[in-house]
């Protein structure tokens, strides 16, 4: 386990040293990695498929704040829809809009999450998203978690079925588009049982985690999967859900490793970047960088004096 | 030669600064009362577009059976029952954001609070 620790405060350590460079890599690959997995799963918009321009545009990404990132993200989505179809693209972007105006004023820092999601469910793991939210996140990271859940579902469903929604739809029938849309986003039994389940388990980890006992973060985590896991069973049998059970059941298993292994890395640790600042005094001008210390053992500050080198005259 | 401890209080301060430019110190700058009425204001409006836009999706999802319907429907009950679910939801999501303004408002003051302290500290090396 020490050597765990160590291994831990070194990444950390390394991380507060280099945080200017490695938060853009990280930004850079967040957003390269969510447009490509958006061009394989829409992609019919050539354009925007050029690894030039997705190249460039996650560079761009990489030095802005990540709600931007999430903003492009939408943008892509919306242009290959729009390729497809204009109403297809208007329900979304109507559908984006709800959200952003209903929610994203109260947790702007969460937007992240709804990025994200999508992402877990095409890599199988929707379940590690929301023991994420749910120890890192506010109490209402739920919100985001399920507006994830709708995003994918609903931009699955449309890369699955496009030729219903091709750009040749005559002016009788563009109008039942909007029907079908919104009646898989409502009536999927599927996308229902998942946002329950992924919200159950966010709320769970969030709660248990506030409270102060030992290995709260711990028990919250196999407390949330294991009434995750009950969840999407029961709710997958009630209500005829496409959810594979042992997909469910091994899908869950392997979030919560990972969750575990991520908690070593987040819990009781300052996670603090490094800060430049500048400032003067009556005697000196000051350009300060301070990097904090990051250990799971919060020690008292201590002033160390160093002694400081005058120019030679 | 720089004073050490009087240089770590003021690259705290000079951090906090930074970081909450526009975060805890504008929020400290209105009384309670005059922030929790604008969040509640902007609460209102954003809440009213939101639904507008949720009622021109339900428009939109069966808008040719919506014109038909139009003509027969008893328009003054309609909008009366359109109205009745506006005011629903107003009201809940002002009342869910009255309580998210005043949390922000007093873990505001807290971090604030603490700035201030730690500026009182830093005058006491003047004085």
């Amino acid at each position: 386990m020490e050597t765990i620790s160590e291994l831990r405060d070194s990444i950390l350590e390394v991380y507060a040293r280099f945080e200017r460079i490695i938060t853009p890599i990280l930004k850079f690959i967040l957003m390269f990695v969510s447009i490509l997995l958006i061009n394989g799963k829409l992609g019919f918009m050539d354009k925007l498929t050029n690894i030039v321009i997705v190249f460039a545009v996650a560079l761009i990404a990489a030095f802005l704040p990540v709600n931007v990132s999430v903003i492009i993200a939408a943008l892509f989505i919306l242009g290959h829809l729009y390729s497809l179809s204009l109403q297809v693209a208007a329900i979304v972007g109507l559908v984006f809009a709800v959200m952003f105006v209903l929610y994203f004023r109260f947790s702007p820092k969460d937007a992240v999450v709804v990025m994200l999601t999508p992402l877990m469910f095409i890599i199988k793991l929707p379940y590690l998203m929301a023991l994420i939210a749910g120890f890192l996140c506010g109490p209402l990271s739920f919100v985001s978690v399920s507006c994830g859940t709708v995003v994918y579902y609903m931009v699955d469903y449309i890369g699955e079925n496009s030729e219903k929604f091709n750009a040749s739809f005559s002016a009788d029938n563009a109008l039942s588009g909007f029907k079908v849309i919104i009646d898989n986003v409502i009536n999927n039994d599927t996308m229902i049982v998942m946002v329950v389940t992924l919200a159950v388990i966010t709320v769970l980890m969030n709660v248990i985690k506030r409270i102060s006992f030992d290995y709260s973060w711990y028990i919250g985590l196999a407390v949330s999967s294991i009434l995750g896991l009950i969840v999407v069973i029961i709710g997958s049998s009630a209500m005829d859900a496409d959810v594979s059970i042992v997909g469910a059941i091994v899908s869950m298993l392997i979030s919560a490793l990972l969750a575990f292994a991520i908690q070593l890395f987040v819990h009781n640790v300052d996670y603090s970047q490094a800060e430049y600042v500048e400032f003067e005094d009556e005697e000196y001008y000051y350009y300060v960088k301070a990097i904090p210390r990051l250990s799971v053992r919060k020690q008292a500050p201590e002033v160390k004096r160093r002694p400081v080198r005058r120019p030679e005259r | 030669m720089p004073d050490g401890e009087k240089t770590i209080l003021m690259t705290h301060i000079a951090a906090y600064e930074q970081q909450e430019e526009l975060g805890d110190l504008k929020v400290n700058s209105y009384f309670r009362g005059d922030y929790i009425s604008m969040e509640v204001l902007k609460g209102a409006i954003y809440g009213t577009i939101g639904f507008a836009i949720i009622f021109l999706m339900y428009v939109l999802y069966d808008l040719e059976t919506f014109m038909v319907e139009f003509y027969k429907m008893d328009i003054v009950s309609f909008f009366q029952g359109v109205l009745s679910k506006y005011i629903i939801f107003i009201a809940i999501y002002v009342v869910i954001s009255y309580f998210v303004a005043a949390y922000r408002y007093g873990k505001a003051k807290k971090n604030v609070k603490l700035y201030q302290n730690a500026l009182k500290n830093l005058y006491s090396y003047y004085n």
